[in-house]
């Protein structure tokens, strides 16, 4: 049994209008517990607007979605279910805090849902912990902290609301290295010490290839392959085709290939690829 | 010849309601930035890249020190028009940088402003959108663009002040991977065809690795100025600040710790494709 899905998922924007643009088409999609699925496409191929259908925030023009085989959108409890258990945490989440204090931003989640004084408090710490957010920067003003900090603060009020599925709308865009490095691993620590299943919007292929155990690309509003990252990045002219890209590190066991090397071209990751020379150095008799 | 010139630069911004004063956003920092230069800027979030950027045409205005564009003070406020004329600033989020309903007439704005006579608006407008492959588009409204498209109507909209020097502060982090491939192809245009001096502030080090130069900012000071050859074989000194290396340098490190004798500035794909080749030839 599938966890998430959608049937035929249409949506259209200014419909009725003469602008209207079709940002999903007849779009079928299918996620299982645990997954960590990334999901990549050009801009404008309808990926946020896809995500932002999984927790019912738009309605589709046509189509549906089933959560635990239960369609969001049958009436307003299980749409109401919807919202909690799949937590969504938008492009530039930081540009969304709002309360006073770090911990009031954190908590603003949990006390919607009804959750006791002691609960929340124990679901932000919790949340905060993950993150990397000290105890003493809670009482702070989410404002004064720096950016990267900021975008964490935004992740913890998501994640303290323990969504069954978390849906990272390009949590890593505009941060630096290292910036990128502490979100990406704070999520798969996420992912792994809790069985979620996570769902990232990326447009960066180096951290789709190191992290997805699912790739699904979009391309004008339809989806246009799913997959491993395997099958997903052995399609390379394919991926440029529709504005996408391979990592680097690909780009060089293709072109060793072409050259007549005998190397795998599954190659994604530095590490994979520093490997697979050894290889082929060895094999020559240079070490 | 230096078409801005940082001479021992400090600024820090203003502090905040409870009067904490706040570290110097750029410290004693000095800096040439030479005609025609490529120059890539590097450094992570909070390293002063922004401020710099700003720092650059008199946006904002240095603590002590001196900023020298073409030889005009920033502080100056006589030069104030003359500076900004000369060196234009790109924005990271193109929405917040357009500002007409139609294409061309947001490329037109700047020229407008600086008092242009209306057929030389036009030759401009038409110019400025040719380079960075937006001409079609002209009629077309921003805000249906994508993100690539509109970052390269924000970039005419400064190439049509004819400005010597533009500053480009990530103009590529919010977009996807063809977006950020166009915005290059033009930056590298406007540098290697008009002889426009480019400044480009970025956090992908595969596009650093197109300048000519590189400039590491740490901790509101300059680290490491050099060619991207220079800057990115010292894979440990970029890591220790935070920053990464392209994955071809990363790849040709491990392989050489290893004794594998790899080049010492292996840059490019076809770089690394090359000398592994060669190494394998004959054997």
């Amino acid at each position: 049994m599938s966890h998430l899905r959608t049937e035929n998922l249409t949506f259209t924007y200014g419909e009725g209008t003469p602008f209207k643009i079709t940002a999903l088409d007849n779009v079928n999609i299918e996620l299982n517990k645990g997954e960590f699925v990334a999901i990549i496409g050009h801009t404008g191929s309808g990926k946020s607007t896809l995500v932002q259908h999984l927790n019912g925030l738009l309605k589709p023009t046509d189509g549906k979605i089933f959560l635990d085989e239960k369609n969001i959108h049958s009436s307003k409890s299980t749409l109401f279910d919807a919202r909690f258990r799949v937590g969504l945490c938008f492009q530039y989440p930081e540009y969304q805090l709002f309360e006073e204090t770090v911990y009031k931003d954190i908590a603003f989640g949990p006390t919607n849902m009804g959750l006791s004084k002691g609960e929340v408090d124990e679901r932000v710490r919790k949340a905060a912990k993950y993150v990397g957010i000290p105890d003493e920067m809670l009482s702070k003003s989410p404002f004064d902290l720096s950016g990267g900090q900021k975008r964490r603060v935004a992740i913890a009020g998501v994640i303290s609301m323990e969504p069954e599925i978390l849906i990272l709308d390009e949590p890593t865009s505009g941060l630096d290295p290292m910036g990128r490095e502490q979100i990406l691993s704070l999520i798969k620590n996420y992912r792994e010490n809790t069985g979620k299943t996570v769902i990232i919007v990326s447009h960066s292929m180096e951290d789709v290839a190191r992290f997805a155990t699912k790739v699904i690309v979009m391309n004008d509003a339809k989806v246009e392959m799913t997959g491993t990252v395997d099958d997903v990045f052995e399609k390379a002219s394919r991926l440029r085709e529709i504005g996408l890209s391979v990592p680097q590190i690909t780009e060089i066991f293709i072109k060793l290939r072409e050259k007549g090397y005998n190397v795998s071209e599954k190659i994604y990751t530095v590490e994979q690829g520093y490997l697979e020379l050894k290889k082929l150095f060895k094999g020559r008799g240079i070490s | 010849m230096s078409i801005i010139e940082f001479k021992n630069i400090t600024f820090r911004y203003e502090s905040d309601d409870e009067g904490v004063v706040l570290a110097p956003a750029v410290k004693d920092f000095s800096l040439n930035i030479n005609e025609g230069d490529f120059m890539a800027i590097l450094g992570h979030n909070g390293s002063g890249k922004s401020t710099l950027a700003k720092l650059s045409n008199g946006l904002l205005l240095p603590e002590s020190g001196t900023v020298l564009v073409d030889g005009m003070d920033t502080k100056n406020e006589d030069d104030d028009i003359k500076i900004k004329q000369t060196v234009g600033v790109v924005f990271q989020n193109p929405d917040n940088q357009i500002v007409a309903t139609i294409v061309e007439e947001d490329v037109a704005f700047g020229p407008e402003n600086l008092g242009i006579e209306p057929t030389e608006i036009r030759r401009r407008v038409d110019e400025s959108l040719k380079i960075v492959g937006m001409y079609k588009y002209k009629k077309h409204e921003p805000h249906k663009l994508s993100g690539g498209q509109k970052q390269r109507v924000a970039i005419a909209g400064i190439i049509a002040m004819e400005p010597r020097c533009i500053i480009l502060d990530e103009p590529t982090a919010m977009l996807d991977p063809e977006g950020r491939r166009d915005v290059m192809k033009a930056i590298k245009r406007l540098n290697r065809e008009l002889g426009i001096t480019v400044v480009y502030i970025t956090h992908y080090m595969e596009e650093a690795c197109e300048a000519n130069r590189i400039v590491v900012m740490d901790d509101s000071r300059l680290l490491m100025d050099g060619t991207p050859k220079e800057v990115f074989s010292d894979t440990d000194k970029i890591r220790n600040i935070g920053l990464d290396v392209p994955q071809t340098c990363q790849l040709a490190k491990m392989l050489k710790n290893d004794g594998i004798k790899l080049k010492n500035d292996l840059l490019s794909i076809d770089e690394l494709v090359e000398n592994i080749d060669e190494l394998l030839k004959g054997h």
